[in-house]
């Protein structure tokens, strides 16, 4: 497989290892299966077939909502979505719709783990996600980038998968700013713990001009959906989705 | 009989005269009929199938029963997904007025209610039995689906007939996570309120006894001298089930009335001397409880407790 994940697993122990006597060398259940979804051959059918009810909601292109309700998932590395799946399946974000399904989804095991991921992490991204505001904060906003999470999010934005670090270019701003802020008071409890702490020191006008900043940071435009109206071909034409707002 | 059967036939041959000349109509009937059978018990590529065929999503079974409730009901996602991917109307009523999501609910598919919530279901709704979702929810103690409603605007202060609010629901079950959701989903959660019989949710923890609940409820209580139709208030109830430590936060946390008396005069020294608990007794006598005052038939605490032959606190209150 991918370089990248074989190293990944031990990374993840090493992890473990770390984060307190409590859990010391307790690799959950479900980091078990995470890690083991990471090994395994994805079947892009099958996959397909998983995100039939997570486009009811997520809609077919899985590009999110400019309001931010709705996070883009397309795109999003598949190890980094696995570890969000588990997050929330474990209760550590706040997220009473979301929750039901990763607990069908993770007895249903790392195969389908993988497969979904996969086909998710395939979906072309939004070529047009929202912006902040824009103005002066960009300045500010990229220097705060630059001093505080570029180490992880890496300069463009697009994250490092085997070590768990998300692609945050060209999701929508709200989306940014609302999980910043969630981040700030607590109510989002897995993050990454060096992150929470500088988060906890950001003003909300910090977490308004870095939020802005990085919705302006464009994938590769490989990445991106070519037009505005692409729609998933997975998915017949009418297929009805919550508002897209 | 025979003369029935041939009066209910006149009475057909319009409809089936209508079938004959127009399969079609007959076919979307049947096909419709299937339809809902497959949403109860069948698979998703059926369903799929049936509609591309053209069986019509929304057409109503017996008593206006659907599709979209038969698949909510068995907690089949898959089909959920499908009949609200093709359009599936949410917020159709039977005749006895669940919906969907009451009937989700009801069984305790927290996908399935998510699904629904997210494409508009009305999460006010009530049923027959005048309970709405949060409410059986609450009495099930399915914490998550509580959750998922009060994110959509679920209302925390609204009762059933009996004036039972969901808190109440969860406090009977003792469902101590639907009572973490509903204080930390919502800040309108209020235990002081009163059923149709006068006692709050505090009221009734009380009598349960789980403490991990009563203290939740205290955390948030204000209005704790509220009295029950017979004038009892939490202190009273706290007395009377022997709970020290719900007294100790009442009197001096809440500032509830230490001689608080209900109808019949009584104040919480009585509830306890009754019972014969002499910790509530200490304790409300360390705090300055008065044991001269008489009830309505004219005794003190003791007499009381002298009659109940609890001798042990005989002495404590004389
Ligand atoms: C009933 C609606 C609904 C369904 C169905 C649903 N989700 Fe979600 N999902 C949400 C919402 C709302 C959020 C945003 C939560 C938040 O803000 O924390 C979310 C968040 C996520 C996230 C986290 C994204 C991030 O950037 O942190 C992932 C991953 C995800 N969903 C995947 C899925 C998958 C896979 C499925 C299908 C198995 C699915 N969802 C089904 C509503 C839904
Ligand atoms: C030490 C590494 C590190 C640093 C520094 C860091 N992050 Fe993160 N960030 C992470 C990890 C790991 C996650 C995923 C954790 C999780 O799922 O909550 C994450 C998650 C996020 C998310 C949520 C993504 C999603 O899709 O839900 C946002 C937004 C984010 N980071 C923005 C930032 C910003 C802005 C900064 C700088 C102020 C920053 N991060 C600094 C490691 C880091």
């Amino acid at each position: 497989m991918n370089r990248g994940f074989s190293t990944l697993s031990l990374s993840l122990l090493a992890l473990s290892m770390l984060l307190g006597s409590v859990a010391q060398a307790e690799i959950t259940a479900v980091d078990a299966v995470v890690i083991e979804a990471l090994q395994k051959t994805p079947d892009r059918d099958n996959g397909k077939r998983l995100y039939y009810a997570c486009a009811v909601c997520h809609t077919p292109e899985g590009w999110g909502s400019p309001s931010g309700y709705y996070p883009q998932i397309a795109g999003q590395h598949r190890s980094v979505l696995l570890k969000q799946l588990a997050d929330i399946y474990k209760g550590n974000r706040d997220n009473p719709t979301m929750s039901p399904f990763t607990t069908s989804l993770f007895k249903l095991g790392s195969q389908a783990l993988a497969d979904l991921a996969a086909y998710i992490e395939a979906l072309p991204m939004v070529p047009n996600n929202s912006l902040g505001m824009g103005g002066d904060g960009l300045v500010s906003g990229k220097k705060l980038y630059e001093d505080n999470c570029q180490n992880c999010h890496e300069a463009n934005g697009e994250g490092k998968a085997a070590e768990f670090y998300p692609r945050i270019h060209g999701q929508h701003f709200r989306y940014l700013q609302r999980q910043m802020v969630w981040i700030k008071n607590g109510k989002r409890r897995n993050s990454d713990k060096e992150m929470v702490e500088q988060v906890h020191n950001f003003s909300y006008a910090d977490i308004d001009a870095v939020s802005d900043y990085v919705s302006r940071m464009k994938p590769e435009q490989s990445r991106l959906a070519d037009h505005l109206d692409w729609r998933n071909p997975d998915f017949r034409a009418g297929f009805k989705t919550v508002p897209r707002e | 009989m025979i003369i029935n059967l041939r009066k209910k036939l006149t009475q057909l041959t319009p409809l089936l005269l209508l079938l004959s000349l127009s399969p079609a109509l007959y076919a979307d009937a049947q096909l419709d009929e299937q339809l809902l059978d497959v949403a109860a018990s069948g698979t998703q590529a059926q369903l799929q199938m049936l509609i591309e065929k053209g069986a019509n999503i929304d057409a109503p079974g017996k008593f206006g029963k659907r599709s979209l409730m038969f698949a909510a009901e068995a907690g089949h996602v898959d089909m959920v997904a499908v009949l609200l991917s093709y359009g599936a109307e949410v917020n159709a009523r039977m005749r006895t007025g669940e919906t969907a999501l009451t009937m989700a609910v009801e069984a305790g598919h927290s996908e399935v209610t998510a699904l629904l919530i997210e494409m508009g279901a009305n999460v006010h709704d009530r049923t027959r039995t005048g309970l709405d979702s949060l409410m059986i929810a609450a009495r099930d103690g399915n914490a998550n689906i509580v959750a998922q409603l009060l994110q959509f605007g679920a209302d925390v202060r609204s009762s059933d007939q009996k004036g039972n609010s969901a808190l109440m629901y969860a406090v009977l079950g003792e469902h101590v996570d639907v009572v973490d959701a509903l204080f930390r989903y919502s800040n309108q959660v209020a235990p002081c309120v009163p059923n149709n019989i006068g006692m709050t949710s505090l009221m009734v923890a009380l009598t349960k006894g789980n403490q991990v609940i009563i203290e939740m409820l205290l955390k948030r209580s204000k209005n704790v001298d509220f009295q029950d139709n017979f004038g009892a208030a939490a202190l009273h109830y706290a007395a009377q089930y022997n709970n020290a430590r719900a007294a100790v936060y009442l009197v001096e946390k809440l500032g509830a009335k230490l001689d608080i008396q209900d109808a019949d005069n009584a104040t919480p020294l009585f509830y306890a001397a009754r019972e014969g608990h002499s910790e509530v007794i200490t304790y409300l006598l360390s705090k300055g409880a008065d044991k001269g005052i008489t009830n309505r038939n004219g005794k003190r605490a003791a007499e009381v407790a002298q009659a109940a032959n609890k001798l042990k606190v005989v002495e404590l209150l004389q």
